[in-house]
This record gives C-alpha cells, structure tokens and sequence, in this order.
C-alpha cells in the first residue's frame, strides 16, 4: 500500500517526464538523416584556434555515424541534463512534509519513517530507472527506421550511467525536501547543486561525464570509480534524509 | 483492570528553542475509561498527544503508552497498532476516494473492522466513491472518525473531535465515542474546549494549562472532591487569608467570601466560622467552575 501511494503521489511527474524524453529521444533518433545531410554540406571554417577547429572538426566526424550521432547529441549533451532535472523533480516533496496534506495521517498508522521515506525514494528510483532506460532503448529501437544500427547494449550502458548518476541528485533531493515543507525550494536547490558541480569540478572527473557514458564510447569501459562514488554519494543522502526524519518534530 | 494506566507520563517537557511547549505533565490514564483532556489553546494539549504518539520528541521525562515507552521508535510502532489517531486538522490525503482512503488504512492494521467501517460509512452518509477534496470540514471529520474508530484500536486518541461540527453532528459523534467505548471497551483520550461536551462523556479528566497537568482525576471524584462555599457577611467581606491548603480559589465579593476548595471541605468551612459570618453555604461545582478557577489560580501563580 505505501508503494502503491508513493506511486500515486509521483505519478504525473513520471509519466509527463517520461513523455517529454520519449519525444525528444524519438526526435533526436529520427532527424539523424536529415542532421547528417547538412552537415555533409557544410566545410569547416577556417579560424585562427586550431585546436578550436580540431574540436569542431571531430564533432562534425562524429555525427557522421549514427552511433557518433547518438552519443555526442543526446547521451552526452541534452539527457544528463534532462535526467538531472527529472531526478530533482521525482525526489523532491517528502511524504512527511510538515503541515503537508495528510502528513499527521501518515504518521500515526504504524509505519516507521524510514519506511515512508525508503518506499518513497525506492519508488522514485524505480520511476528514474525507466526514464534513463525507455529513451536510450528508444534509439536502439528506431536506429532501424533510418536505416541504422545502434546496439541494445550500448543503449543500457548509457542509460545506466546516466542513471546511476542522476541518483545523486534524487537523493540530494530526497534529503533536502527534510529541511523544507514544499517541493520548490528542494527542487530549485537541488538544481543549483547540480550546476555548481558542474561549474566546479572538472571535466575529466566530472559526474555529468560519468553519466554521459564517454569512457563507454570511446573505450567500451564503464567509468567506474565515478559510478561507485555516485552511488555511494546517494546512498549516503538518502540515509542522512531519514536519519534527519526520524529526529525531526511535527 | 480499570486502574492499570494505558498511558503514563512523568516530568514531559518539551521546548522548541526558547518557547517551552511541556513544563512537566505528569499524566496517568487508566484503562477503560473515556478521558477528556481539557486546557487554554496553547496550553500543550496537542503537543502532549503528539508525545504519545511519537510525533514529538520530548526535551525530558517519561512517556509511555500500554507500557511501552512512547519515546522509542520500535515500541512507537506497537503503539500506533494499537491506537489510532485523529487530528485537529483532520489531516487526510487530498484527492483519493473515501474507499480508497478506507482500503489504503485498512491494510496497517491487522484488527481492522470492517463491519465497523462499512457501517459509520453509513452512519455517516459517507459515499465511498467522493474525494477527499469535495468533503466540507464536518464530512472530513466524520470520514478521520471513521477510520480510526475501524482500526481495531484498544485507544483512541482525538484531538479535538468536536471541532468544526454543527450541534447535530456533535451530539452524533459524542454518541459514537461513548458507543465504542462501551461496546469494545476502547479506551478514549480526547481534547476538547466544549467543557459541556466533556461533561456529558468524560468519566476521566485530565486538565492542562501552560505545559503542566494541574487536575488528573476521575470526574465523579473532582465533583465530591471540588466545593464551593459561599460565606455570607453582614457587611463587607473581610480580607481574610485561610490557612487550609485545600483552598483552590479565594474571592471576595461585597459581603461574600467565596471559596473553592479541594478536599478540604469541614477544614475550610470550621475556618470561615471562625470569621463570624451571617451564613455559609456549601455547594457543589461544575466541571466548568473546575477549569475555570483551576486554570486562573495555576496562572496566577505561575506568573507569581
């Protein structure tokens, strides 16, 4: 029954989430064609910074194949991005919100509040775990309308990676909505979190690159010490969360 | 065993920050009985409900319920298996059916009645198929009320259940409480400001005013226990101080003296003779004269 309600709760969210990576996933998949072709018609411009013109003209190389296509537009641009806003979404507004609908309710059935907060967070976990796969898996299955090929492996990989971190952000979000009675605030912040890390921490070691799948496109390994330390960083907030719940007045 | 308490509490205090909610409630419920918990607003009334329920983590002191410590975790969930709750707001979730609400509620409880649920939905003229959000403020009360009077609950605790009712719907609930007490033998605990509501089922009292527990008892024994007596003079009142420490309140009025006193009846009243006065009276009181002058003498010296 609380999987059954922490569903109902985040449902909308997941579903219109799901939806909108669906459409843009679905679009990127089948505008490869058309995105290819212009930039077959294109030359590289001549600038000053070679370095500049290196980088442009790899990026150029890339979309050529449907796979660089994939990978450069989607797995490592638009979707850690979009996840990490999804993430937020699906892990901010706790259960046990003071002064929140039905909140006195819910502690009075005998239910302990780690068990509201676990089922809550599992449930959007679960609800993120699709929304990282039902995309990726989206390319595998329409690289064929285009005439292409995109393996259901290297999309699982992907979506893996993306999900894994995007894990850090729901539980950071899942920890701040302890702190606050609204969805807003734990939302906006979790967020700037997310753009302060990757203002700060660089590239090579970035977390927006462990999810973006690189050291799987470029070396068909996964980016493992990233991965592992993501997902300790989220179990470790989503622990500090019900530990900050199971103190807290109401 | 009606003298076994169902809750216990000992030097409860609880502060948020400077502001002190609990200054000390000692509080002993025995099993069986229907206790009306009275006190000011702010007076710690919900605060210390929501002790005993594991809501709030007192500052000190000793909570327990059934015998186990309110306070822990593990024993809090025991606790709320056996005790249901309905709250001042009559918190529920927005936007699901009553029948689903009822279905989502039923399944924490292993004692849930059923029977009980299918017949106060009717009792009530609940639909099963409503939203929680179409249901006016009384509806809502009578749909908390159903849920909790389903659980199975040896305890009920309601704050303020009263609330918000039209005198129909009170007179109502008032017979549902007294009902479920007398059928099951549910030990009831619920705050109230309608001390003539409390009057009319209480058989327990517990009054609280700023943070403390200042009248715990037996309604039948407050009655014999609380008098007033009425000492008339043939001219002004003297300013007299009685030394009984069963006086409660003293007040002076034109020619009468005016005394509440606890256990302390003959005391009081050999003390006033000796005042010389044209006649003296011995009453009975209220349960509101009991609150009344409770309260205003426990303020009094509080901020004394």
């Amino acid at each position: 029954m609380l999987w059954h309600k922490a569903w109902v709760d985040t449902r909308w969210r997941f579903l219109l989430a799901l939806a909108l990576l669906l459409v843009l996933a679905c679009g990127s998949s089948l505008t490869f064609p058309s995105v290819r072709d212009f930039l077959a018609s294109i030359e590289v411009p001549v600038v000053a910074n070679e370095e500049a013109a290196a980088a442009f003209r790899e990026s150029l190389e890339l979309t050529r194949s449907f796979r660089g296509y994939a990978w450069s537009q989607w797995f490592a641009q638009s979707f850690p991005v979009l996840l990490t806003l999804m993430a937020a979404l699906l892990g901010s507004g706790s259960p046990l919100v003071k002064g929140g609908s039905g909140a006195l309710f819910s502690l009075a059935l005998p239910v302990s509040r780690g068990r509201w907060i676990g089922t809550r967070t599992g449930t959007a976990l679960g609800e993120l775990f699709v929304l990282a796969l039902a995309p990726s898996l989206a390319f595998a299955a329409l690289a064929p309308v285009v005439g292409e090929r995109f393996a259901v492996s290297e999309a699982l990989a992907y979506g893996l990676s993306a999900f894994v971190g995007a894990s850090v952000f729901l539980g950071l979000a899942v920890l701040l909505s302890t702190l606050f009675n609204d969805v807003w605030r734990p939302l906006l912040l979790t967020c700037v979190g997310a753009l302060a890390i990757g203002a700060i921490v660089p590239h090579d070691y970035g977390l927006f690159r462990a999810m973006g799948g690189e050291s799987y496109f470029f070396e068909g390994t996964f980016a493992w010490p990233a991965l592992l330390v993501s997902a300790a960083a989220a179990a470790g907030l989503v622990y500090a969360a019900a530990a900050r719940i199971a103190r807290r007045d109401f | 065993m009606a003298d076994e308490p169902i809750i216990e509490t000992a030097g409860v205090h609880k502060s948020y920050g400077s502001v002190q909610a609990l200054a000390g409630v000692d509080l002993r419920i025995p099993r069986g009985v229907v206790c009306g918990l009275l006190g000011r607003n702010g007076a710690g009334k919900t605060t210390t409900i929501k002790v005993l329920l594991g809501m709030v983590r007192p500052t000190s002191g000793k909570a327990s319920v059934f015998g186990l410590p309110a306070t822990d975790a593990k024993a809090s969930l025991v606790i709320r298996t056996r005790a249901a709750f309905v709250s001042e707001d009559k918190d529920l979730y927005a936007g699901v059916t009553i029948g689903e609400l009822v279905r989502f509620t039923a399944a924490f409880y292993p004692n849930w009645r059923a029977d009980h649920a299918s017949e106060y939905l009717a009792a009530f003229e609940l639909r099963a198929d409503a939203t929680t959000r179409e249901l006016s403020r009384g509806m809502r009360t009578k749909l908390a009320l159903l849920l909790a009077l389903s659980t199975g609950a040896e305890l009920l605790i309601l704050d303020e259940p009263m609330a918000g009712l039209d005198p129909a719907a009170i007179e109502q609930v008032l017979k549902i409480i007294v009902q479920q007490a007398g059928r099951d033998g549910t030990t009831v605990l619920f705050s109230s400001h309608q001390l003539a509501d409390v009057e009319q089922i209480a058989d327990h009292i517990a009054i609280v005013d700023r943070g403390r527990v200042v009248v715990d008892g037996a309604l039948d024994e407050l009655r014999d226990q609380y008098r007033r007596i009425q000492v008339v003079f043939d001219g002004a009142a003297p300013d007299a101080k009685l030394q009984s420490k069963g006086v409660v309140r003293l007040r002076r009025d034109g020619r009468v003296l005016s005394v509440l006193c606890r256990s302390a009846e003959a005391e009081v009243v050999a003390e006033t003779r000796a005042l010389n006065p044209k006649g003296i009276d011995v009453l009975p009181v209220t349960l509101k004269e009991i609150f009344l002058e409770t309260v205003g003498v426990e303020s009094r010296d509080a901020v004394a």
